[in-house]
């Protein structure tokens, strides 16, 4: 892979998303439904996750030692407040990148991008909020691989709309415009396993999907349609299932497929995932799958990728993070591309979160040698 | 005679020294059994041929009671230069060749350092004749019955006003198995100092089983009033008497100090106004008396306090206490009423505090048994329906103080480990033809081991580990190769501060790394490199008891961007 493809690899999809993430599996957390309204992750969170966040997972530095947790909790509503009523739930996030690109070389680039500037609402009725409307509207960037395209790319869009009815704690079924649930929802979308997936941040799609969560199991089947902001020619239809199995508290194993197919391209990938908790704020996630990608009429590739992030707790609040990943674009031949990203994640408040990370991209090409990339970046994420 | 003057005229006249009058009332108090000892190398099972002269002595200990000890002076040759004692009671002194030993054992352990090389020694003791030692304990009617013993026993009392303090001793080898009276200090200890109140002898005092060698023996104590030379006791009701009609102003007066924090005049307003053996007196005394020692941080006294009034209601108490094996036994632990549980509580609490805050000081045996206490207590308190909260609080005190105690032990553990590791470097090739520069990336994998020097904070580590691999390599002006070959030798220290329970945490690599890389020139000639360099790396380590990963990342001196490696191992 040539230092060009790297570049466009990893600017064509830069991104972050989601408020509680996956690696809090060392807090016991087994599923996203404990924090998100969405079962498997993402978009708005529950009173509960906003408590949790709070109370468990952010520093306290605008805080008095004389300020209980449980206070904390109380004030993680929109903009502080306590919430008012029981089915009323708006929220508001935005999210900006400081990225510079070949980073300590002379021509380093820098840049500023607006990831993500998004309102939600969320409604919910019944008992136990068995049913739940979910909206959001987002600012989304073009991304840099079609800016120049001379395409129209809807830059205000909403990334998630969807009605769900929990029939019981077990079983829940909704519909709209969600992502698609597959391997670890990690919120880096640069990760490959984000990327070769086709699993970013503007990835969504309208489809149903079933959630049954019973014991140590966990079960999503949802079959997809597609997102109307695109061509209907390009839009990929198709299924995912995902299943999730609790070896222990901790400890969490998963597998997914998912297959799709458009007027252009027809998908099949699979992967196998584990999160794992190795201590309260320690924990591991890995996951290794496969993407077969045949365009019509034309060439098949299948893409092998490799994801693997530590997260280490040093103080309340901030995470250094150590991730390293693989990516071979097409199995049938060597090049392989490694990346190797420290980072440091510091949740200074509930609504305040702080990230920096170092990407150290090295190809393994079999016909050309290429120096190591390095990628800086430093975000902001602010929600309410 | 002069004794017999000092005697007569003064033993009677100033009371406070009564101790001292006794002890010139018998010429008998003075003369200690013969001490029969000899020492012997630990492994060579016969007595060193060094001068020794021993006695038997009574010492204090560090919280003041009278202890028994048998005093050994040894004439050691110049070459031991440090001396250091095996065992809880057992101290040493070493001064210019002369050895003293102080032993509270059968077979007392220390080492003596000759040359730098340590060398464990054993002072064995000769049981002395009678096994039983009594000093001044006659003089107030008190007796002892029982069988023969294998080891030494031996009882110092001390009379002082309206009370006889019993200063019980016995070999550090031994254990207090059951006892019916309440040490007032030494719980858990090989010796004890138990109080009683002159006023409350009759009949048999107490039994207390001492158990030695897996076998118990069994000691009685007797009070007959015939023998009781020094004074005649206070009947029983006579003394509590007065408390038949209980004033609770000092109680009140107590309570108001406690309230403004001066829980040492609250204790002592309890301790002059009242006398908590008496049954007249109501629990809720002792109750507060127990609350203001802990305060004080007298746990032991604390306990005491609160055992003897559940005892005066509950005959099953101490027993309970004392032997785990009958609790179960017993069906009559419930019926105690909601003050008594509460100074039930109060004792625990104080037991847990002995073991938490006095951990260091008490002795193996010692923790074992305030530890066994502690449970007993709570599984009472839970049987009854006892405030969960509280009774929870007991547990987990004495769990995290254990758990603490074990995470502070430094251990050497083991470690088989195996990793992958990629770099890239600016390597300087050689040919037989000429010389190359090069660029390149290597991966290679790595197999070794180490050890770590531990505990349940830090871990030190040192290892090596080797690996082969394969490179990426760019030779100027010739050729790409992507095949080349990689070894790679790396000799490491880690230091990683563990923060989970489980091991996991963070720290630091610093380390020699020898790496090599063998490719060919396009006309098949072979180019070799090697380099000794020096690389550190940042470690974020994720622990599962005996299994480890450590992901690994820094930078290789003298070479470009970094080196990063993913690690596990298995810890033995």
């Amino acid at each position: 892979m040539n230092r060009q493809t790297l570049f466009l690899l990893i600017f064509s999809f830069f991104g972050f998303a989601a408020h509680a993430y996956p690696s809090y599996i060392s807090y016991g957390y087994q599923s996203c439904m404990s924090c998100h309204y969405n079962p498997t992750g993402n978009g708005p969170l529950t009173d509960y996750g906003r408590s949790v966040a709070a109370s468990l997972l952010s520093d306290r530095i605008f805080w008095s030692k004389s300020v209980p947790d449980e206070k904390l909790a109380d004030r993680s509503g929109f903009f502080f407040s306590t919430p008012q009523n029981n089915w009323f739930r708006p929220s508001a996030s935005y999210r900006g990148l400081y990225m510079e690109s070949n980073f300590g070389k002379q021509n380093s680039a820098d840049q500023y991008i607006t990831m993500d500037a998004s309102a939600s609402v969320v409604l919910k009725f019944l008992k136990d909020d068995k049913l739940t409307f979910v909206s959001q509207l987002s600012y989304a960037p073009t991304p840099l691989s079609q800016q120049n395209s001379g395409k129209k790319y809807e830059n205000y869009r909403s990334r998630e709309h969807y009605v769900g009815y929990r029939f019981n704690k077990e079983f829940g079924l909704y519909a709209g415009l969600m992502d698609k649930s597959f391997g670890i929802r990690v919120p880096d979308h640069i990760a490959f396993s984000r990327t070769v997936t086709g699993l970013a941040e503007d990835d969504q799609s309208y489809g149903l999907m079933a959630h049954y969560l019973t014991g140590q199991w966990e079960f999503v089947l949802q079959p997809f349609i597609g997102n109307f902001v695109q061509e209907n020619s390009l839009r990929q239809k198709g299924a995912t299932a995902q299943v999730g199995y609790a070896l222990q508290e901790t400890v969490r194993l998963g597998g997914s497929v998912l297959r799709s197919t458009s007027d252009y391209r027809d998908l099949l990938m699979y992967s196998v995932d584990a999160r794992i908790g190795a201590g309260k704020g320690y924990s591991w996630l890995l996951e290794v799958g496969q993407v077969e990608s045949a365009i019509k009429g034309g060439s098949r590739s299948t893409s092998l990728y490799f994801f693997s992030q530590g997260q280490f707790l040093v103080h309340r609040g901030l995470y250094p993070l150590i991730t390293v990943e693989a990516l071979q674009p097409d199995i049938e031949n060597g090049n392989r591309t490694y990346r190797f990203g420290p980072g440091l994640q510091y949740l200074m408040a509930q609504r305040i979160e702080l990230r920096a990370d170092f990407y150290d991209t090295r190809g393994m090409s079999s016909s050309t040698y290429s120096d190591d990339n390095w990628t800086a970046t430093a975000q902001i994420h602010l929600w309410f | 005679m002069v004794l017999k003057v000092l005697r007569s005229k003064f033993c009677f006249l100033i009371p406070l020294t009564s101790c001292l009058c006794l002890l010139m009332r018998s010429h008998a108090v003075w003369s200690l059994p013969k001490a029969d000892a000899h020492l012997e190398k630990v492994g060579e099972a016969r007595p060193v041929p060094w001068k020794a002269t021993s006695q038997w002595v009574w010492t204090k200990s560090s919280d003041g009671a009278i202890v028994f000890r048998l005093k050994s002076v040894i004439t050691v040759p110049s070459s031991v230069n440090q001396a250091k004692p095996l065992m809880s009671t057992v101290q040493t002194e070493l001064q210019g060749g002369t050895l003293t030993v102080f032993s509270g054992a059968q077979k007392g352990r220390f080492e003596l350092s000759e040359n730098g090389r340590p060398v464990e020694y054993r002072l064995n003791v000769k049981n002395p004749i009678p096994a039983l030692i009594l000093e001044n304990c006659s003089e107030s009617g008190l007796k002892f019955k029982t069988t023969a013993l294998p080891f030494f026993v031996a009882v110092k009392c001390v009379l002082t006003k309206g009370k006889v303090e019993l200063n019980l001793t016995i070999p550090e080898e031994a254990v207090i198995d059951q006892s019916t009276l309440f040490e007032t200090t030494g719980k858990g200890e090989p010796w004890r100092v138990y109080e009683l109140s002159r006023a409350s002898l009759g009949g048999e005092v107490a039994t207390v089983t001492i158990r030695f060698n897996n076998k118990p023996y069994l000691v009685q104590l007797v009070w007959d009033e015939k023998n009781d030379r020094y004074s005649t006791p206070v009947p029983v009701s006579g003394a509590c008497a007065k408390y038949a009609k209980f004033d609770d102003t000092p109680l009140k007066e107590a309570i108001l100090l406690f309230k403004s924090g001066h829980y040492l005049e609250a204790h002592s307003k309890i301790d002059k106004s009242y006398d908590l053996h008496c049954k007249e007196v109501p629990p809720v005394v002792s109750l507060f008396d127990c609350e203001a020692l802990a305060k004080l941080e007298r746990w032991d006294q604390a306990a005491i306090v609160a055992d003897q009034k559940i005892q005066e209601k509950a005959s099953w108490y101490k027993t309970y206490i004392s032997n785990p094996k009958k609790r179960n036994e017993m069906e009559n632990v419930a019926q105690l009423e909601p003050a008594d549980l509460n100074l039930v509580w109060c004792g625990a609490d104080a037991r847990s505090r002995l073991f938490s805050s006095g951990y260091e000081k008490l002795s193996e045996a010692g923790r074992a048994s305030t530890k066994e206490e502690v449970m007993g207590l709570a599984d009472l308190l839970t049987s009854v329906s006892y405030n969960p909260d509280r009774v929870e609080r007991l547990i987990s005190r004495v769990t995290n103080k254990e758990e603490q105690e074990k995470k502070l032990k430094w251990r050497v553990r083991y470690q088989l480990i195996a990793g992958y590791l990629s770099w890239e470097e600016r390597p300087h090739f050689y040919t037989n033809a000429r010389p190359y520069d090069g660029k390149a990336v290597a991966l290679s994998s790595c197999l070794g081991a180490a050890a770590a020097y531990q505990n349940g904070f830090y871990s030190l580590e040192g290892g090596a580990c080797l690996g082969v691999g394969n490179a990426n390599v760019q030779l100027d002006g010739d050729r790409f190769d992507n095949a080349a070959a990689v070894q790679a030798i790396s000799i490491f220290t880690k230091a990683i501060k563990k923060v989970s329970d489980a091991g996991s945490g963070y720290g630091l690599q610093l380390g020699v790394f020898n790496h090599g890389i063998t490719s060919h020139t396009s006309d098949g000639s072979a180019a070799t490199f090697g380099q000794l360099g020096v690389d550190v790396m940042v470690i974020g380590r994720l622990s599962f008891r005996h299994l480890f990963f450590d992901l690994k990342g820094g930078s290789l001196f003298g070479q470009p961007s970094a080196i990063w490696n993913i690690e596990t191992g298995y810890s033995f």
